[in-house]
């Protein structure tokens, strides 16, 4: 063992020393970066060359990474789930302020029972017009409300599959810089950070499972099995749709030519923001806008006229509530798409329309100056017996379609009521669905953290270790030299 | 090198930001239900409860405009009523006046304005409106059930009356000549061609303009009730033809024993259409009670199912200013800690 041995081990010593304070100060600058993991040095000693630091390696637990990324995906599904029902309870709004069609067809009863209390009062003839009004829109505007919600998840899943598209290139880009960064043995930490963190992003956006390969290479598929990444991205498409009317059917997303949501197939993707988008486009809006189809159907009819001949030849007509299509009838038991937004109430009956509202007591809207549809053949003034009827109609049993999810038979207001349970249900286990994911998805993200994220004051701590280290070996060095200095003055 | 007790700057500062976070929200939704006194999310708290909130309320909406019509139909029947038993008095005012005339044999030739006065009042009650619709008038409620009898030029029914008269004895009634006619000629017009000018075709033809159907009403969530008495009724068509037997068959100039006999029907007609006016008065009273009953009905509905919806959509006030103080006391804990926390930094202590 020679001095300049012990010169050379201290040098060794302080290029280490230095090369972990870099490390040290790599880890402190990014405290704050939640996808930053911590960094480490690895100290080699070797024989009689003292100190080296062949790699750095970043604390990682694939197990919690895992478990973070599905936490991610189901919250993210729940939330976009949670959000359009927010949206679709705007249809309903509190009990307490019954703008609800359920609470807006009592009101319309009870105007036509004060209409039946005063039936030669075109005034209270006019209210009653006027609560059909405030039904049909709020009809109207829930059916919009619909068409919208699905409209913006279709637009979301545009935007959801283009930044699958994007992160699925950038993660290319990282990913060839790992697999080259392992062969080579660079430092590959940092990419291995930014790749972990495209990963959290495409998660977000779509359920997802990793395969790693060799030489640090990762396939990546999506919860049901299809692939998204393999050695290339593969192309997620989908074709938005411009104007997704009542009925009509968004367009399905592929990945790599297969279908993963939107269509009903095997290998549908489970969760993620797309997920949720999708089964808030193709099922929870389509169920609720065939709910209010259901309605404006069950309106019309229970609204509509029959022939009062004695021998009846003509059918059935649209009375206080009509549509496009009227004054023919919609079919019964079975959703007519689209009937919720073109609702309305009869012109020839609104008064601001130009129309009569007593035909609301005589009869003959569907048809004015018709005898055929006139209920009030003796033209009395207090003739009671058509508005009484449309009261007890209103809450006379109809059927409906099974597929609304809502029981196929019973009065209109029970089905208008059913229906706000309904959402109100869907709403309560979505919310206390979303609490529990979001409450996983914390936790989840709360253990990657604690298990691979940055101390500061362990850092800190180091750090110190590290400057004692310096000191020492700068100070050996120093030894060194006076000895040296000490044995070449003894030779002067 | 991990640590068994290892945790990250980040997730520390995350957890608490994220308490603090959760615990706000808890406290704004317990002061929106603290100031309202319901859950803070209706829907949410209740789930598929929420529809028997929303069919509460459209229960109470529906029997509320009930009870509104009922105290209408109540006030229609008051009048009707109030118009009956007006009707009633002048009967009775007409019968007296009739059954000492009749014993007395000595006939006062007064009864004849007294019948005019009967039948004048009969059509004034029958044309009773209230908020421009006419209470006997049926459903036929816009239209005035009687025209004036006495009006010139003659009204339909004088006419037919004047007509029918003529058409019997070949005079009009008021013709002296009529002294001649004989008590079995009375007898017999005044049982067929008179008492025909009467009969339900007649009566909708010449004399009344209202609808023999009455205004039905609901008046309850199940039950629906006829509500008015109309100028159809048979009780009103006797007194009118007691009335006109003696004002308008040229009463003063007949014969005694005529008289008599004009007078007999009369009295007769009179004390039956009487009596069945008392029925009609008592159908009335009935309905009356029903429409009250369901009115009475009504209000205990309604309170209960306040009650229930307050069940269902109200909060414990009492719990929730308890709930006010633990979240404002752990937000303070939660502040306190992010406080000591910042300051708990090995910066602080580290000397260079």
């Amino acid at each position: 063992m020679s001095l300049t041995l012990s010169v050379d081990t201290a040098r060794s010593s302080l290029q280490a020393t230095s090369e972990q304070i870099s490390v040290v100060s790599r880890n402190i600058a990014r405290v704050n970066d939640p996808d930053a993991t911590r960094k480490k040095a690895t100290i080699v000693s070797g024989p009689g060359v003292g100190v080296s630091i062949p790699s750095i390696d970043r604390t990682s637990d694939q197990l919690l990474f895992n478990a973070y990324l599905t936490a991610n995906s189901s919250n993210q599904a729940q939330t976009s789930i949670t959000s359009a029902l927010d949206q679709l309870q705007n249809t309903v709004d509190d009990t307490d302020q019954e703008r609800s069609p359920a609470a807006l067809m009592a009101k319309l009863s009870a105007a036509l029972q004060t209409y039946s209390g005063d039936p030669q009062n075109s005034a209270v003839a006019a209210s009653v017009v006027s609560a059909a009004k405030d039904l049909s829109n709020s009809i109207n505007s829930a059916a919009a409300t619909v068409t919208q919600v699905r409209q913006q998840a279709d637009s979301d899943i545009a935007t959801s599959v283009s930044n699958i598209n994007s992160l699925l290139s950038q993660f290319q880009t990282l990913n060839n810089q790992v697999i080259k960064g392992t062969s080579s043995g660079s430092d590959i930490t940092d990419v291995l950070d930014a790749r972990d963190a495209v990963l959290k992003q495409l998660s977000t956006e779509i359920g997802i499972r990793t395969v790693p390969r060799d030489n640090g290479d990762m396939a990546i598929y999506t919860d049901s099995g299809v692939t998204l990444f393999d050695k290339v991205p593969r192309q997620v498409t989908f074709q938005q749709t411009s104007n997704l009317a009542a009925g009509a059917t968004g367009a399905a997303v592929y990945a790599d030519g297969v279908p993963i949501a939107g269509t009903p197939h095997v290998m549908e993707i489970q969760s993620g923001k797309l997920a949720g988008l999708v089964s808030v486009r193709d099922d929870i809006a389509v169920t609720y806008q065939s709910q209010l189809d259901s309605m404006a159907g069950g309106l019309i009819n229970a609204f509509a006229e029959t022939d009062q001949s004695a021998t009846p030849t003509l059918p059935a007509a649209a009375g206080l509530f009509t549509y496009s299509g009227g004054p023919a009838l919609p079919p019964t038991g079975t959703v007519t798409a689209g009937l919720a937004n073109t609702l309305k109430v009869n012109p020839n009956v609104d008064p601001s329309q130009g129309g009569d509202a007593d035909l609301i007591r005589d009869g003959g809207i569907s048809d004015p100056g018709n005898p055929a549809y006139t209920y009030n053949s003796s033209n009395s003034a207090s003739y009671t017996d058509r508005i009484q009827s449309l009261i007890t109609s209103l809450g006379d049993s109809q059927s409906y379609d099974p597929s609304t999810q809502l029981p196929s038979s019973g009065s209109l207001s029970d089905y208008a009521k059913n229906s706000v349970s309904w959402l109100e249900a869907l709403r309560q286990s979505a919310s206390a669905e979303a609490d529990y994911r979001s409450t996983v998805a914390q936790r989840a993200t709360s253990s990657l953290s604690q298990a691979t994220g940055v101390n500061l004051d362990e850092e800190m701590t180091n750090l110190l270790d590290l400057e004692r280290t310096f000191q020492a070996s700068s100070r050996l060095i120093n030894t060194v030299d006076d000895m040296l200095t000490t044995l070449l003055q003894s030779f002067s | 090198m991990i640590t068994p007790t290892f945790i990250s700057t980040a997730a520390l500062s995350s957890e608490t930001k994220a308490s603090i976070a959760r615990i706000q929200k808890q406290l704004v939704d317990a002061q929106t239900e603290l100031s309202t006194g319901r859950h803070a999310d209706v829907g949410v708290t209740l789930g598929a409860q929420t529809g028997v909130s929303v069919s509460l309320r459209q229960d109470i909406d529906q029997i509320q405009s009930i009870k509104d019509t009922n105290s209408l139909v109540l006030t229609r029947m008051e009048g009707s009523q109030a118009a009956l038993n007006t009707l009633a008095t002048t009967s009775q005012t007409f019968l007296d006046a009739l059954t000492p005339a009749q014993s007395a044999g000595s006939i006062s030739n007064t009864i004849v304005g007294q019948a005019q006065a009967a039948m004048q009042s009969l059509q004034d009650q029958l044309n009773t409106s209230l908020d421009g619709q006419y209470l006997f008038a049926g459903i036929n409620s816009d239209v005035k059930p009687l025209d004036d009898y006495f009006s010139d030029p003659p009204s339909a029914a004088a006419q037919a009356v004047k007509n029918a008269f003529v058409a019997k004895f070949g005079m009009s009634p008021d013709d002296p000549n009529v002294s001649s006619i004989s008590a079995t000629d009375m007898q017999d017009f005044l049982n067929n061609e008179f008492s025909d000018l009467f009969s339900d075709a007649n009566w909708s033809a010449n004399w009344s303009a209202a609808s023999d159907k009455p205004i039905n009403s609901r008046i309850s969530r199940t039950e629906t009730a006829n509500t008015s008495v109309t100028a159809t009724d048979g009780s009103f068509r006797q007194l009118a033809q007691a009335f006109t037997m003696i004002s308008s068959l040229g009463f003063s100039n007949l014969n005694s024993n005529t008289q008599q006999v004009v007078m007999q029907q009369a009295t007769q007609l009179v004390s039956n259409g009487m009596s069945a006016l008392t029925k009609v008065q008592s159908f009335l009273g009935v309905t009356q009670q029903r429409v009250s009953d369901a009115n009475d009905q009504i209000d205990t509905q309604t309170d209960f199912l306040n009650k229930s919806i307050d069940g269902l959509e109200s909060v414990d006030t009492a719990a929730i200013t308890t709930q006010i103080s633990d979240l404002s006391t752990a937000l303070e804990a939660a502040y306190a800690v992010t406080n000591r926390l910042s300051n708990l930094s090995i910066m602080d202590y580290l000397t260079s």
